[in-house]
Order: C-alpha cells, then structure tokens, then sequence
C-alpha cells in the first residue's frame, strides 16, 4: 500500500491537533492542549480508487519561542497549512510558513484550512484576506473540528492532489 | 572525548539505559535495515524484519530516510497515544543510523511550560481586544472578566502611571496626543504580561487594575513587577518611540467596587473605592521616576518588600491614611 507523509502547520492554538483527532479518530474536545514536538497518527484511505496509508505528522505550532523545523517536513507528498479564522495574524504565519517549506522540500502540495468557523461571529478572516490566497492560487476552504466541517473534505483533497 | 574516570562511564552508561530505554536501527543507504537492538517495542517497533525497507516497516521514518543530511534530531516524537521518543538520526560510515531514547518525562515537563507560555498569548490577546472594546465600549468582554454586571467588592491593587512629560498646558512634546500614545502602546503590553488590565487614561496618566483577573501570584506582587518594568524601559536608553520616558507611578491596594457600568449602548469597567482615591490622590504630586506604594501593598508582597524603603512623611502621606513606601532599585 503506499505510504503518504501529511505534515500539520500553522500558527500555534490554531486546531491542528484537533483537525487530525476529528479527521482520524471521529472526537473533538474544547480544551486546548498544547502540542510540543511531533505526534504521528495515520489513517487507511481510499481516494480516486486507490488505497493509501496517510501518515500525519502534527507538528508544533509556530510561535515566538517555538519555531517549526524546517527539517520536520522532509519526505511529505503533503501538507496542510491551518489558520485560525479567529486570528487574522495566524494567515500572516502560514505565509511565512508556506515560503519556508517551498524552500526545504520544493513544488508539493498543500491545502489551506481556515479552522474554527464554528467562531464566525468572531470571524477576522475577511474578503480581503481571501482574495490574498485567491491571488495566490492556493487551495483553501473554511472548517471547524468541533462541528467537523470541511475536515474530511480537506484531507480527500490533498489526497487527490498528492496522487495527482 | 572527555576525560570520564570508568566507574563514571559506566554509571552513566547505566543510567541512560535503566531511565531511557535506547534501541537503535541500522540502515544502509538504499534503506534497508541491517540491524537493530534496545527497546524496539516501547516505540512501537514491533516484528522488525533484516534486509527489508525500513520505509514499510516503520511508518513515522517514512520519507526521512535516506537522511538527506549528516543528522537530525527529533526531541519529541509521539508514536505510541503515552511514549514519546527523542530521535537522533545521523550517517555515518555511509550508513544511516537512528538512536530513540524515551522523552515520554521531559515532553510532560516542556508541555506544562508551553501550555503556560500559549495560554498567557492568547488571554493576552483577548485582553487586548477588550481594552479595543474599552476605547470604543460598543461593548466589553464580560466572558474574560467575569465581573457581575450589578458590581462586587474585591481586594484590588491599583496601579497608576503618570506620564510626566506630557501636559495639556505646558506642552513639552509637540504631540502631546501621540506621546501618550506611545507610552500606552509600550506599557500595555507589559500590563497585560503581569495579568493586570488597562481601566482607562485620565489626561496624562494611565490606571491599570490588578485582581481582577485570576492569578497564582498576590496582586500587588503583579503591580509591582509590572512596574519595575515600566521603570527599566523608562530608565533604559529605548526611549518610548521616540518620546523621552519619564513616568511616575503609585500603587494602592485594598477593598473596592468593580462592575460593568451602562455607557450608551455599551458597557465599560468600572472600580470605585479607597484605593482608587489614594491612588488618585498620590498621583498628583508623584515625581517623576518615583514609584510609591501604600502599606496594604507593601504588606502583600513577598520578596520584592527588600527593594522599598519608608517613604518620607509628607502631606501626601498624611492624606492617604497609611504609610508609604518608595522604590529603590537594588
């Protein structure tokens, strides 16, 4: 069966852990717990007929003091760049992020989830924003891990665009 | 290598091994594996099978290997739901190598401190946001303070800053409007660090509040170390963007009203209570680089008392009831 290497990024308290714990194991909790280092998860999935072994890499959010490894992302056919919908500033990280993983591991795929939507009353993310990614020619859709919406969706997607 | 005495190595030696659990693969180039040894199972190697891909056999090496550089280093893997390895992978000899210690200890330890370090980022950015609702109070964040909007009496610490080169009459800087400006946009941060709150700008001083956000420290330690700051950057070369820093400060501690007052359609934070009046009453003959604290506050500090001394008594003093301390740098 192939074997696919998924990484996590974003910004930290962005719903990293919680997109993948949604994804994998079907379970959303509200308190947030800090992911330090790595956590490795892997789902069995069948997209475009065929059978692949996700293996999801959860990495740590980048903050001030922790700063991601670029290193981390060596051998993904993936990734998926999270922001907080809540946190216009969490956008600004995964542009940073995005350039620094185009450097390290070249033209691979990605995704960009705008997590928490659930939260639109305190929505941050506005036209404007979108139509930044838009420019960028960057895949991206609105989801929430605690209702699980666009979750699934978003994996199958980067899925197709791996196998692709 | 250093000069180890044996009995050390070999104590070492048994120390890394009785408390880490190592085990250890050994690969070639092409990413086969050709040995492997220690406590293979602990990080969830099982049934580990010589001359096949290492790839296929341990799913969180996938793609790492052939190591593209002379190492990398993991500290904290989570491959099993309760261990978390440290994984050091190197070449050498042309051949890959990869050594996992259990980091399952030292991973609870760092996520404490993390956990800590992300909370305080995110209230802080909440605070800031209500102190955004205070200046334009369409509204104010009752969720964050969970202050009873009909008002209760807390032991609060108050901590006033005046900033002393700026007036409305004698004007000493040519915007009087983007100096305070400055000053609020600097010592903000340093207010909501310690777990205070901005309660408003009255003309050229600042009125912070400690005590009303829940805290593992006393709230006039949270004053006072909030302070101490604002003087290091006043004291400091770092003017405040520009401005020439001088401040005075006073913190009062005791008994008071807080609550949500109706402002228009809004609402905004309100204190009232004696140590919002001694505060009040101290500031305005406050000197310049003097930071002046009353005895309730001084009584509820641990190890900063050491760095105040009584204050000369002066009609302040005798007006605000209580002895009075100053601040000196020690």
């Amino acid at each position: 069966m192939l074997q696919k290497k998924i990484c996590m990024v974003g910004a930290f308290a962005t719903g990293k852990t919680s997109l993948v714990a949604r994804y994998v194991q079907g379970i959303y909790s509200d308190k947030y717990q800090t992911t330090v280092g790595v956590k490795i998860d892997k789902k069995t999935v069948s997209v475009l007929g065929q059978e692949l072994n996700l293996i999801l890499w959860d990495i740590h959010g980048e903050d001030e003091f922790q700063k991601i490894k670029m290193s981390y992302l060596r051998g993904s056919a993936g990734y998926i760049l999270v922001v907080d919908g809540t946190r216009r500033d969490t956008l600004g990280t995964v542009f940073q992020l995005q350039a620094k993983a185009k450097e390290t591991i070249g033209d691979v795929p990605f995704i960009t989830i705008i997590n928490k939507y659930d939260l639109n009353q305190d929505w941050e993310i506005g036209e404007e924003e979108l139509d930044e990614l838009s420019q960028r020619e960057w895949t991206y859709l609105m989801g929430s891990a605690r209702t699980g919406l666009g979750v699934e969706e978003c994996f199958t997607k980067l899925a197709q665009m791996m196998i692709y | 290598m250093l000069n180890l005495p044996e009995p050390i190595v070999t104590f070492l030696c048994s120390t890394v091994v009785r408390d880490r659990f190592p085990a250890y693969l050994h690969m070639d180039k092409a990413g086969h594996l050709l040995a492997f040894g220690g406590a293979c199972d602990r990080y969830g190697m099982h049934h580990l099978s010589l001359d096949q891909s290492v790839d296929e056999q341990i799913y969180f090496l996938a793609g790492l290997l052939p190591l593209q550089e002379a190492a990398m280093h993991i500290p904290f893997l989570q491959i099993e739901a309760d261990i978390v390895a440290e994984v050091h992978l190197f070449t050498a000899q042309e051949e890959d190598w990869a050594i996992f210690f259990d980091a399952t200890t030292e991973n609870a330890k760092n996520v404490l401190i993390q956990q800590k370090v992300n909370d305080l980022s995110l209230l802080r950015r909440k605070q800031a946001q209500s102190l955004d609702h205070l200046i334009h109070p369409e509204s104010v964040a009752e969720s964050i303070l969970d202050i009873q909007p009909a008002g209760e009496q807390k032991s609060l610490t108050i901590l006033v800053i005046k900033c002393c080169n700026i007036s409305g009459t004698h004007q000493t800087t040519a915007n009087p409007l983007k100096a305070l400006d400055a000053y609020l946009s600097t010592i903000s941060p340093l207010i909501l660090d310690e777990g205070g709150l901005i309660h408003q700008s009255i003309g050229n001083s600042i009125v912070a509040v400690f005590g009303a956000l829940p805290s593992m420290r006393s709230a006039p330690e949270q004053a006072v170390a909030a302070s101490s700051r604002i003087l290091e950057i006043c004291q400091g070369d770092h003017a405040l963007k520009g401005t020439q820093a001088e401040c005075a400060l006073v913190i009062t501690t005791g008994r008071a009203t807080i609550g949500l007052l109706q402002v228009g359609f809004g609402k905004t934070l309100s204190v009232m209570g004696p140590p919002m009046e001694v505060a009040m009453h101290l500031n305005k003959n406050s000197e310049a680089g003097a930071l002046i604290i009353d005895k309730p506050t001084f009584d509820g500090l641990d190890q900063r008392q050491r760095s105040f001394v009584p204050a000369a008594v002066t009609e302040s003093s005798v007006m605000a009831g209580s002895p009075l301390y100053a601040y000196r740098q020690l």
